[in-house]
């Protein structure tokens, strides 16, 4: 059942992802890594869905997905303007990313298991970055704020990420006998995930289009 | 307890703790975006005060000093002229008196854009001026008065002189007061400005956010500008105290 419900709302980022493509060519570069992140989200959901019956486990792409994901918010997050505040900020939060990656994957654990580590640490990182992006346009834009792609992107990603780092928080302590606990907690992802992708359509449906410019002939 | 409880209990308390630093995060955020919002609000609009305080002083000196020449020089011609019909000497007359009447209006406006007794005779005097012209065949009654020097170095004398105008402008035509009572002083290092009135003051929250206040945006603006402090002491049908601290110096 669980599984049925997490497969369900892995793939509902298709429609995200079907909607970016079909504006691709009017989406500004800005924007760009969120279209690239909904088709490697819905990528990976057919992976697990290939390699889970398979393996029994989805642990290997789900890692590397992770990662992938990490950096291209870091990008998103870089061509709104966020991280070009200070030049160090970019490199210094992908290279320390990328350590407790390569740390949790292969020296404190395998890459062949669900790691929690790097999962609780770039949920804090995209939600601090979500949040800050939030407030500056709560504070200073003006409009229909519902109608904006960059809002409503950034409200996805904080409430997603702050429920991934609080569901990863049970991982790190999972033992054979909270089990049901877990899948509870996990279900409850589930339902979040398909709410976020539910905005991040809207998102993909409201993100600006090109500046046009006016050719001379 | 149940090394399994104990578990589940650390993780909740870590998960509340997680949850706990989002929101901790996002307060102190947007405190900070705030503030930085604010900042670059007040930045944008000193810069406007400064953009049109420069072309005041531009447009009255060439006014002053440009047109008003040239006008003079226009009249001693005019004058010179000598021909023998009457006719032709009233109509000569008379253009001289239509110069000069351009040309006090000339003076007239461009010591109102800057006044030249602020640049030559410091702001006392200017103040002395302006309230001599305004009172002239009118009921108001503005009682000044200094103590001690109470000049300040460069820009800072014109923005204070148009936030004692604005002010007395407030008690003139909104809270139609017949008496104002205008008093700066040296204390401390600061120049104190003390303006009362017996108007029908305000309600100051509500003129503060309907933004009905532009002029006291303005007062409010120069003052930051000053680095000073700004108290405004108000009731409607009570009269309104201002008092305006400006550390005479600052790093």
């Amino acid at each position: 059942m669980i599984y049925w419900i997490a497969f369900i709302s892995g793939y509902s980022m298709v429609i995200a992802g079907i909607i970016g493509l079909i504006r691709f060519k009017s989406v500004p570069v800005a924007y760009q890594p969120f279209v690239y992140f909904t088709w490697l989200a819905f990528t990976n959901d057919v992976l697990s869905s290939i390699l889970i019956p398979i393996w029994h486990t989805n642990a290997v792409n789900g890692n590397i997905y992770v990662l992938l994901e990490a950096f291209l918010f870091l990008w998103l997050f870089y061509n709104w303007g966020t991280l070009k505040e200070k030049s160090w900020h970019l490199p210094v939060l992908g290279s320390s990313l990328l350590l407790i990656w390569i740390l949790d994957n292969f020296v404190l654990h395998k890459i062949t298991l669900i790691n929690s580590l790097f999962r609780i640490c770039y949920s804090f990182v995209l939600v601090f970055l979500g949040i800050n992006q939030l407030n500056a346009m709560i504070v200073g834009e003006r409009g229909n704020m519902l109608r904006n792609a960059k809002f409503l992107i950034c409200t996805g990603i904080c409430i997603f990420y702050s429920y991934k780092a609080f569901l990863e928080v049970f991982y790190l302590f999972q033992s054979d006998k909270n089990i049901p606990l877990l899948n509870n907690v996990f279900l409850i992802l589930a339902f979040v995930n398909l709410f976020v992708t539910f905005i991040y359509a809207l998102a993909a449906l409201w993100i600006p289009t090109k500046q046009k410019f006016t050719q001379l002939s | 307890m149940d090394p399994n409880q104990t578990k589940i209990y650390t993780a909740i308390l870590i998960a509340a703790g997680v949850l706990g630093i989002i929101l901790v995060y996002f307060v102190i955020n947007i405190i900070r975006q705030q503030r930085k919002h604010l900042g670059f609000q007040k930045e944008k609009l000193q810069a406007e005060i400064t953009t049109l305080e420069n072309e005041r002083r531009r447009i009255a000196s060439d006014l002053h000093d440009d047109l008003g020449p040239l006008l003079s020089a226009v009249k001693l011609q005019i004058n010179s002229v000598e021909v023998p019909d009457t006719e032709d000497q009233e109509l000569i007359e008379r253009s001289s008196i239509y110069i000069d009447n351009i040309l006090s209006r000339i003076r007239e406006i461009s010591n109102n854009l800057m006044p030249q007794a602020l640049a030559r005779k410091g702001l006392v005097i200017a103040l002395q001026e302006f309230i001599d012209n305004l009172t002239l065949g009118h009921p108001f009654d503005i009682r000044f008065s200094s103590v001690g020097d109470v000049s300040l170095a460069g820009d800072r004398e014109i923005h204070l002189y148009r936030i004692i105008l604005e002010v007395i402008h407030n008690a003139l035509k909104h809270s139609q007061a017949s008496t104002l009572d205008l008093h700066i002083k040296n204390e401390n290092n600061s120049l104190i400005v003390d303006i009362a009135d017996n108007g029908s003051g305000f309600e100051y929250n509500i003129v503060n956010k309907t933004g009905v206040g532009l002029g006291l945006k303005n007062i409010q603006s120069r003052v930051e500008m000053l680095k000073g402090d700004l108290y405004i002491d108000t009731q409607p049908g009570e009269g309104t105290k201002y008092r305006i601290a400006i550390p005479l110096y600052y790093i």
